[in-house]
């Protein structure tokens, strides 16, 4: 009895370890945070993102190694502060490129311009 | 994208709610003559011959009755449900009470056309696509045309199916008992984008309406201090989309593809495909054949600061 006992709580504790397991591997949490943003948001119906379900556009640059890259849009250098710069005011950076300004909290463009650093 | 399940084992509206005991009964119905064979099929299958050969398949009598019994019960059971579905649809071919407002539905490859009428005051009229905005409580009625190939309107939670035919006019009705937002999607096969034609249903209390209503009668007439951004803008698109889109008191006046005079205050874009944000909008514009591919718009020849000025000029339609 004891015995059926110990293997359904082994059983028990392998699941729930394979649980927060891949809760781990799905990557941190701003990353996720950055992904979700960006769906919601609809850079995917212009860019192509690495993470970003269905985001296969093919309207403005690929940002598939836009961490690598040594300009954003070929006029700012590319560092976090620039990128969450122009991901929430492109606009004030080069007027009247077809990139809307597009409404959203500095603490989500932050997270966007984090996640995107991490694509190179 | 951006859809809720097109749920039909709930009703939400008078009509829906008249069918949904059939949908249902018909159900339970087909389920258990699935069960019966399944079951008998399992039978024949495991039910052994005796021993010493298959000299037991000669029976003494016949199995002919079990044919005139099944067929006698089939046919018994589905008279049953013809007279039940008869009545069913005599029951909800016409609402109890007069239709407070009636209007014209034109199922476009893509996208659905919505027109708004009034025989007394024909200035109410208007245009307006994808969203369909009706009082609560209240039946409407709906004059069904399509203007290419055969579509079909369906609201799961507040009534069947109806297809719209070419050269023909199907009128229905339908009504909503509680507000809410319900979703709607073509179901007869139309072609490449046939799953993206989808629209919604919004029943408000009436003073919501009729302030909906109002706003929406009204054009957008150019005004003389309109900022020069926005200038440019209307002027851009009346050169580059007007051929095909109508904005009411401007010289845009298409009719190939939706109304736009209103087109900020609908809460999707292109039949339900994508939410009508900023990001999408704009995408949308820059390429339509990415996100619906055949569509009935293409994609444009037009400079990114001409589309940026549209685009600007296009978030003040609300
Ligand atoms: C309407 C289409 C459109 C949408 C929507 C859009 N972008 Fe862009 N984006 C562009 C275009 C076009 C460029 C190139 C602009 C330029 O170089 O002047 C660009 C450039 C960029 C760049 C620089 C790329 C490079 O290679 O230098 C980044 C990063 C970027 N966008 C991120 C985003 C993010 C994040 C979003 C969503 C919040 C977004 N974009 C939404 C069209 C769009
Ligand atoms: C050749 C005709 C044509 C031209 C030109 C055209 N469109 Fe369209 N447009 C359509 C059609 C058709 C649809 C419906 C597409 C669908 O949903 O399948 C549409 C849909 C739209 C929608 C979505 C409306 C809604 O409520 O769902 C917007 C916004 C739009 N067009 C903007 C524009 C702008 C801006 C231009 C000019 C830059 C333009 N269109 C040029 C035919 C056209
Ligand atoms: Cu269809």
């Amino acid at each position: 009895m004891t015995r059926v006992f110990s293997a359904i709580a082994a059983c028990g504790f392998a699941l729930a370890c394979a649980g927060c397991d891949s809760a781990h591997t799905a990557g941190p949490s701003d990353a996720r945070e950055a992904m979700a943003a960006m769906s919601s948001l609809g850079c995917g119906t212009c860019h192509t993102i690495p993470g970003v379900t269905g985001a296969d556009g093919k309207v403005g640059p690929s940002l598939e190694h836009i961490g690598s890259q040594i300009y954003i849009a070929g006029i700012l250098r590319n560092n976090p502060e620039n990128l969450q710069y122009w991901i929430s005011h492109p606009q004030s950076v080069v007027p009247g490129n077809i990139m809307p300004d597009i409404p959203m909290s500095d603490a989500s463009a932050a997270q966007i311009a984090a996640y995107l650093e991490t694509l190179r | 994208m951006n859809g809720f399940p097109l749920n039909y084992v709930t009703s939400e509206g008078t009509k829906a709610a008249a069918i949904l005991p059939l949908t249902k009964g018909v159900t339970a119905i087909s389920l258990a003559v699935i069960l019966i064979v399944a079951a008998l099929i399992l039978a024949a299958i495991f039910r052994r011959r005796a021993v010493g050969g298959p000299h037991d398949l000669v029976q003494g009598t016949t199995p002919l009755h079990w044919i005139y019994i099944g067929t006698g019960v089939t046919v018994a059971i589905l008279l049953g449900v013809l007279v039940w579905t008869m009545a069913t649809v005599a029951a909800v071919v016409q609402p109890k009470d007069e239709p407070a407002l009636s209007l014209d539905i034109t199922g476009h490859q893509w996208w659905w056309e919505v027109r708004y009428l009034d025989q007394d005051h024909p200035s109410n009229i208007f245009n307006t696509a994808n969203e369909i905005h009706i009082p609560v409580g209240k039946p409407i009625r709906i004059n069904l045309h399509a203007a290419d190939v055969i579509h079909s309107f369906w609201v799961p939670a507040l009534s069947g199916k109806t297809d719209m035919i070419p050269g023909q006019v199907n009128t229905i009705w339908l009504q909503a008992d509680r507000p809410g937002a319900y979703r709607g999607q073509c179901t007869e096969y139309c072609g490449k984008q046939h799953a993206h034609m989808g629209f919604t249903v919004i029943a408000d209390e009436d003073q919501k309406f009729e302030a909906w209503r109002v706003a929406q009668v009204q054009g957008k007439t150019p005004q003389e201090d309109d900022p020069s951004a926005i200038a440019d803008g209307r002027q851009a698109f009346k050169t580059h989309c007007g051929a095909c889109h109508t904005v009411r008191g401007t010289a845009a006046g298409g009719i190939v593809g939706p109304d736009l005079t209103h087109v900020m205050s609908r809460s999707t874009i292109a039949a339900g495909t994508l939410p009508n944000a900023p990001g999408w909008f704009a995408g949308w514009i820059a390429d339509p054949q990415h996100i619906k591919p055949g569509a009935k718009m293409p994609v444009l020849d037009i400079s990114g600061p001409e589309l940026h000025a549209v685009t600007t000029y296009l978030a003040t339609l609300n």
